[in-house]
């Protein structure tokens, strides 16, 4: 099935994202937590860091459900008659 | 000596600021690739044959979509953040209270405000640090434009603005977002009218007078000049009529656009540290005021130069970079220099002021003042798509479609 396997390349592709989205902001969280920083602008910073590998982590749990269910969709496809 | 005790490591700052750039230039290009899925032949032609779990899919991607494409100017303004210090640290080192050697700061220079983060960085470190470019880029393919829209708001009563220093007393009343059209009926009996345009609000909130809208600005036409000539229609300013615009960066790059635009007669234009050096203002006669201690007008990279039709006014001798917000700040920077004699008697300022007794020592009558807005912002073809999708798989779906059992 052409579009089952199609969309099981999605999948994965979809997932691969997911993972380096989570790499990369773990990365980039951690290393601006290593940053001394001592000014309030600095530690607004390092916050905003944080908040934003918390959207990143969800943006990422997404992608992984939509891998998820995409495997899913092809699986249906593949017992469709 | 004032100010907390700040111990940064520049080489750290500096390193952040380009990793962080890297970051968000890799989660754009993952936000695009993500989007180009929901619309993915595959996935579309199998919406009919596996409708629940299409939705499902697409449901699930959408908001990480949008998740992914927001995510690049959150990193962005971290990393400007991050690279300003680091430029500000650069420039401190050389005229600022540094301990020698010690890698430790004293008397923090960070009054800088946010507003103009994302533009000092470049003035910073423009020719040092090839991420700077990146993050100038990534803003503005990042920061999305409205078409531009306003609305009327009350306006104080208008009084006789006969000098400069009356005009931008005036821009400094202006809320975020204002702008200020008033008619003046010269002795000649024609109607002219006085634009008075201010500076950027400092934040990076998705309304005109940003640090990303300023970028855009400084590209040529934008939501923001649209906006201001949307007001001026608004405030019954005909077509071809005569204008005089004075501006407080953003304020003045929107002034120069307005007058490069053609549409009015644009005679007067006088800019309060606004980086101009590379706009043309058609035939208008063009004021700038540079403190030089202010960063902003150097943001463009070049020098404003007098000619025929463009005159500086060139002051302050305080190049602290603990003073630039100081001394970019109307108030603080500009409104006491416009009260000197130095000002008055600046031969620059003098040519410059031949001709606008028309709109200086005309009658003013009510002035309008309006709010500038973005406007709604256009959404990306495939977030649209993939949320049509969502809804026409949901239609279909057995389960919680319309007719779906037990309901």
């Amino acid at each position: 099935m052409l579009s089952a396997d199609a969309l099981r390349g999605l999948a994965r592709r979809l997932a691969r994202t997911a993972d380096r989205v989570t790499a990369l902001t773990e990365q980039r969280a951690r290393r601006a937590a290593e940053v001394t920083w001592e000014c309030p602008r600095g530690r607004r910073a390092v916050r905003r860091s944080g908040e934003l590998a918390g959207a990143a982590r969800a943006d990422a749990d997404q992608l992984r459900a939509a891998a998820h269910e995409l495997g899913r969709a092809a699986h249906d496809l593949d017992h469709t008659p | 000596m004032t100010g907390p005790r700040v111990e940064i490591d520049v080489a750290a700052v500096t390193a952040l600021a380009a990793e962080l750039a890297a970051a968000a230039a890799e989660l754009a290009r993952i936000a695009a690739a993500t989007q180009l899925v929901a619309v993915h032949p595959a996935v579309m032609a199998a919406a009919p044959r596996a409708p629940v779990r299409v939705a499902r899919a697409l449901a699930h991607l959408e908001p990480a979509v949008r998740g992914l494409a927001a995510l690049p100017l959150g990193y962005t303004a971290l990393s400007t953040d991050a690279a300003r210090q680091a430029a500000e640290l650069a420039a401190a080192e050389a005229s600022d209270a540094v301990l020698a050697g010690a890698g430790v700061l004293v008397g923090a220079p960070w009054g800088i405000a946010d507003a103009t983060a994302g533009a000092l960085v470049s003035a910073g470190l423009r020719s040092a640090d090839p991420a700077v470019l990146l993050v100038r880029g990534v803003l503005d393919a990042w920061i999305p434009e409205g078409p531009g829209v306003v609305r009327e708001v009350p306006a104080p009563a208008g009084t006789q603005l006969a000098t400069i220093d009356d005009l931008y007393r005036r821009v400094g009343g202006l809320r975020p977002g204002e702008v200020e059209v008033t008619p003046v009926r010269g002795a000649d009996g024609t109607v002219r009218y006085l634009v008075l345009l201010r500076g950027m609000e400092p934040s990076l909130n998705p309304t005109l007078n940003t640090p990303g809208q300023a970028v855009k600005s400084s590209r040529g036409a934008d939501a923001h000049t649209r906006a201001v000539a949307a007001a001026m229609r608004r405030a019954g300013v005909p077509p071809g009529a005569e204008l005089m615009l004075a501006g407080h960066s953003q304020g003045g790059i929107t002034a120069m656009n307005l007058a490069a635009a053609g549409g009015y007669r644009v005679t007067h234009v006088v800019t309060a540290g606004s980086p101009i050096a590379n706009k043309r203002a058609g035939r208008a006669r063009v004021l700038a005021l540079e403190h030089q201690g202010d960063l902003v007008p150097d943001l463009d990279g070049a020098e404003e130069t007098a000619n025929r039709w463009l005159a500086v006014h060139r002051f302050g001798g305080d190049r602290r970079i603990s003073r630039v917000a100081a001394h970019h700040g109307l108030r603080t920077g500009y409104l006491p220099e416009l009260a000197t004699p130095g000002f008055a008697a600046d031969p620059g300022v003098r040519g410059w002021l031949e001709g606008t007794a028309p709109y200086l020592a005309g009658q003013p009558g009510p002035p309008r003042r309006f709010r500038l807005d973005s406007g709604p912002y256009p959404e990306p073809d495939a977030v649209r798509i993939a949320r049509d999708l969502v809804a026409g798989s949901r239609r279909r779906d057995p389960l919680t479609g319309p007719g779906a059992a037990g309901a």
